[in-house]
């Protein structure tokens, strides 16, 4: 089987003076579940193969692309190439059959003052409310990568039947927990910030604690699923976390 | 970590007091490494070559915590004595009795001294190091203050921060009585302090950045030749410029990874320059990235000042990054010794 490098004819260029940027070409599509599964695959190869070495700092994933940074006074930026090439040489396609843990179930209480924003989804989609928040808990998602705030999801696999335009203008405000729709992305707000999403409901369990290891809840590759709570188990469980 | 004395574990704690905050005083040290895949800024002190030599006068590791002052520093009472640095923009720096006290050099402060870090005349931001670095609290590995995601806040008044007083009140070795309650050492972190004064406009090195080629020949022209203004909206995430329009590529681009010294063209067209403090992805078209070394000349910026950028090749910037390294490194080195000499003699 030929290495990945070749299959999916990943790009490599510098970020700055401090970073490699690995991107998979245009042909992916924006947001797919594959482009997802192959940057997992490529980030924990490089996990495992860069983890002792010098100079490596970190290593972000976004939908299309990964960014490894490095302080080039411990390592060139020829040598942090060939080890990178080196061990993505060995991974085929088969290695995207990563181990992948149980989806998570997240409770989120749609509507109301938790989603000012689902009957606008549902006007757009041409549904009934109920039929939004069913179609969105029956949906199973990927998260395909953690930005924005520490801790905020992005997550695919959003049935296209309630997919929605963001907001023409961007709300001051957005708490932390809502769960909101964005194109045919769907995420968490991970604390409450400005934001343009269209909000749908909302999660209460916090999404980023810093005393924890790891520290958010969610990372890149999980499976996520929404399961809707009334306002009643949304408080019960809000309780639990404070 | 971050002290030179072998007893210096054992010592107790004192309690500094703040009793003026200054403009935006944030406690920093080099910020959380690693945490990035998790969405956490690095963070950090905005100019770390200041900080480490902050931290180097007083005898301390680059990873010691430090106070980031921001245009007007704060004002702090020490009821223990301390040896203190202030390095970075040119600050007016002053002992309880007004007394102006140099910045760039150890000071030995007597229990019961207060220090007042006044306005900037340079630059825009220094670093207060402190004998043994601020024991604030480590969360995911750093004492960085990153208030806009709930880990510290910016200093208020009657604030506390934690130190280990130094073990003798006063220096009977060479030091410059300024006062009665503060002693300077003579030598001082000149070099870097001077290479720190306000160019007008200020250059900024840039190497192309990840979408460059996407943007028209007119937009690279009027991003690498035309002078910016610093918008006063800037903070510890990015530097706003105004002043020209870069017209944006058509259409939407996918959220990539980012880093500190991205420039960053929104569909206003003017540009941010993102700051160690900057978020991890982001979806804007890039059309440069300051390189690593020029970054502690940015976080000196005054809202108002003149920018403007040059371009330079990777194999430059890395040229660069490395030589400043190697210097930063004897520097830090020699540094650290006289200072630790200073304090234990």
């Amino acid at each position: 089987m030929p290495p990945v490098t070749e299959t999916w004819s990943i790009e490599r260029s510098w970020m700055g003076d401090t970073a490699l940027l690995l991107r998979l070409p245009e042909s992916f599509s924006n947001a797919s579940i594959q482009a997802a599964a192959v940057l997992l695959t490529i980030d924990q190869i490089l996990r495992k193969h860069l983890a002792q070495v010098p100079g490596v700092r970190d290593c972000v994933l976004a939908y299309r692309s990964l960014a490894i940074y490095f302080d080039p006074d411990e390592i060139s930026p020829d040598t942090l190439r060939a080890r990178v090439d080196a061990a993505l040489e060995g991974a085929t396609a088969a290695s995207t059959n990563v181990e992948r843990p149980d989806a998570i179930t997240i409770p989120v209480c749609y509507g109301g003052s938790f989603g000012p924003d689902l009957e606008e989804v549902a006007r757009h989609a041409k549904l009934a409310p109920d039929e939004v928040v069913r179609l969105h808990t029956a949906g199973s998602y990927d998260v395909a990568m953690i930005g924005f705030a520490p801790g905020f999801p992005y997550l695919t696999g959003l049935d296209p039947r309630i997919a929605a335009p963001r907001k023409p203008t961007p709300r001051a405000r957005v708490e932390a927990g809502s769960v909101g729709i964005a194109g045919r992305q769907t995420g968490i707000y991970s604390f409450a910030t400005p934001g343009g999403w269209q909000i749908i409901g909302r999660t209460p369990v916090p999404l980023f604690n810093p005393a924890r290891w790891p520290p958010t809840w969610l990372e890149p590759g999980m499976r996520v699923t929404f399961r809707a709570i009334d306002e009643e188990e949304y408080d019960g469980i809000r309780r639990a976390y404070t | 970590m971050g002290s030179v004395g072998r007893t210096h574990e054992e010592r107790p704690l004192a309690e500094a007091s703040v009793a003026q905050p200054g403009l935006y005083t944030t406690v920093q040290d080099e910020g959380r490494v690693g945490f990035m895949r998790y969405g956490v800024p690095l963070g950090g002190a905005l100019d770390a070559t200041s900080a480490a030599l902050a931290n180097a006068l007083v005898g301390n590791a680059p990873d010691a915590a430090v106070i980031e002052c921001t245009a007007v520093g704060p004002e702090i009472d020490f009821p223990e004595s301390a040896v203190v640095a202030v390095c970075g923009g040119a600050f007016a720096l002053f002992a309880a009795d007004g007394t102006p006290l140099p910045t760039a050099r150890p000071i030995w402060l007597c229990s019961g001294s207060r220090l007042r870090i006044g306005a900037a005349a340079r630059g825009y931001r220094a670093y207060l190091a402190v004998n043994g670095g601020w024991q604030t609290e480590k969360i995911l590995g750093s004492r960085s203050t990153l208030a806009r995601y709930g880990i510290g806040k910016p200093l208020s008044a009657c604030d506390r921060l934690v130190y280990r007083p130094v073990a003798r009140n006063r220096p009977d070795g060479p030091w410059r009585a300024v006062t009665t309650d503060a002693y300077v050492a003579k030598w001082f972190a000149g070099a870097w302090a001077q290479e720190q004064d306000g160019d007008d406009p200020v250059w900024l090195r840039a190497v192309a950045g990840e979408q460059a080629s996407a943007f028209s020949s007119a937009a690279k022209e009027t991003f690498w030749s035309a002078p910016f203004r610093v918008d006063a909206k800037s903070d510890r995430m990015g530097v706003r410029l105004l002043g020209q329009t870069i017209a944006v590529p058509a259409g939407e681009m996918t959220s990539e990874p980012v880093l500190p010294g991205a420039v960053q063209v929104p569909s206003s067209g003017e540009p941010i320059v993102l700051l160690r403090e900057c978020q991890t992805v982001g979806g804007y078209p890039k059309i440069a990235t300051v390189i690593s070394v020029d970054l502690d000349r940015l976080a000196q910026v005054r809202p108002g000042a003149q920018l403007r950028f040059s371009q330079i090749s990777f194999g430059d910037a890395i040229t660069l990054y490395r030589r400043h390294r190697r210097m930063l490194r004897a520097w830090l080195g020699q540094i650290r010794a006289h200072a630790a000499a200073l304090i234990e003699a």
